[in-house]
């Protein structure tokens, strides 16, 4: 369970998502970027590659036709760029790299939880980033990726998801960084 | 980190409407005739039920490290039935209504199966499943759902039924087979 402040920021940026998103059977990606005393609410992009990821994961395993699961994501990463995110082409991925920003989910993520009266199903993704690591003053970018066991920036075909932050977080070197976001699943 | 000093950064530039990634489900159901030709078809939009945006957001993290969530039962194929009570997302309206008996089916041999339809368009998830003739024989066939007890010749519940749809009945004779092929769109935008 989050702190409190954290679950209300994660509540007011859902609502703003699902008030923009709601239509019939949408998947709505939202999050919150935590630095020292600050509270950073972001929406994000699933890139045509995270659609392949989510098309592909649905079926896994699934008979007769058996198919593979995907390469599974791993970690998020963090970088300076400020690019538009978009399904494709330079939007689709970091723009600017974080040098040593690669990190695995949390311990207990990913996770699932209803949301409860129609609403849908939330995959949560959780990285932290401890004092003294990815110390920057404009991180102004994070996605999710298959790769983060690399440091060094993820190309748009390991890249399931991407964000803009604005404005920007900036983690000082005693300060953490957690990150937690939400892939909310609402089928029509 | 302090809690006395807590500030939340609004963006007043968070994107739009175009980051939502739109999960909708289409079929097409049609009886063949025994000389091969289509005899009757019907187009239908689905409804993936509470149990279904579960059971996918499930599929979606399923084996992830560190946490691994195991994956959900798995959905097996699909069942008839003949009862018109529009599809919902739970309730009655989540489950098939009235079960033809025998029309318990797996999916056909290579589903399912992920298509991408282009760069940006997203990707389709198809299954398939396939009655043949004396199977599932009945008038004002006008359900359908995808199940994971897809072995068991009985009305499946809520419980195990990802997705429902509703459609113009249609006669299915003792001669005739029945294929159903029914699509999961993923795009976000």
């Amino acid at each position: 369970m989050f702190r409190a402040d954290v679950q209300d920021a994660l509540r007011r940026v859902e609502a703003e998502a699902m008030s923009l998103h709601r239509g019939p059977g949408s998947i709505v990606g939202y999050g919150v970027a935590v630095v020292g005393d600050e509270i950073i609410p972001f929406h994000n992009l699933v890139t045509t590659v995270g659609d392949a990821y989510y098309g592909a994961m649905a079926i896994a395993g699934v008979s007769p036709a058996t198919p593979s699961a995907p390469t599974l994501m791993t970690g998020m990463k963090l970088g300076t760029g400020v690019t538009a995110a978009a399904k494709s082409g330079a939007g689709a991925a970091l723009g600017t790299y974080l040098s040593g920003s690669n990190a695995t989910f949390d311990s207990t993520y990913p996770q699932g939880a209803a949301v409860g009266g129609d609403s849908g199903y939330t995959v949560t993704y959780s990285a932290t980033w401890a004092a003294g690591t990815a110390t920057e003053d404009a991180i102004s970018e994070v996605v999710i990726v298959n790769d983060a066991a690399t440091d060094a920036t993820s190309t748009a075909a390991n890249t399931l998801s991407r964000a803009v932050l604005d404005p920007v977080a900036n983690k000082g070197a005693t300060q953490a960084l957690t990150i937690i976001w939400n892939h909310t699943f609402l089928g029509s | 980190m302090s809690d006395s000093k807590i500030t939340v950064r609004v963006n007043e530039k968070l994107p739009g409407p175009k980051d939502s990634l739109r999960v909708t489900g289409h079929g097409v159901v049609r009886v063949i005739a025994p000389d091969g030709t289509v005899k009757a078809e019907s187009v239908f939009e689905n409804l993936i039920t509470d149990v279904g945006d579960a059971y996918y957001a499930a599929m979606a993290a399923a084996g992830v490290s560190p946490a691994a969530p195991s994956a959900p039962t798995l959905v097996t194929g699909m069942k008839l039935g003949t009862d018109n009570t529009a599809a919902a997302k739970n309730t009655s309206g989540s489950a098939l209504g009235a079960y033809v008996t025998g029309s318990n089916a797996t999916f056909d041999a290579g589903s399912p199966a992920v298509t991408s339809l282009g760069a940006g368009l997203g990707v389709e998830v198809g299954y398939s499943a396939t009655w043949a003739a004396g199977t599932a024989t009945a008038d004002g066939i006008c359900e359908i759902v995808i199940v994971d007890d897809a072995a068991t010749d009985a009305i499946s519940t809520s419980a195990h039924t990802i997705s429902r749809a509703v459609f113009t009945a249609l006669d299915k004779s003792i001669y005739d087979g029945l294929v159903i092929t029914w699509y999961h769109k993923f795009l976000g935008a």
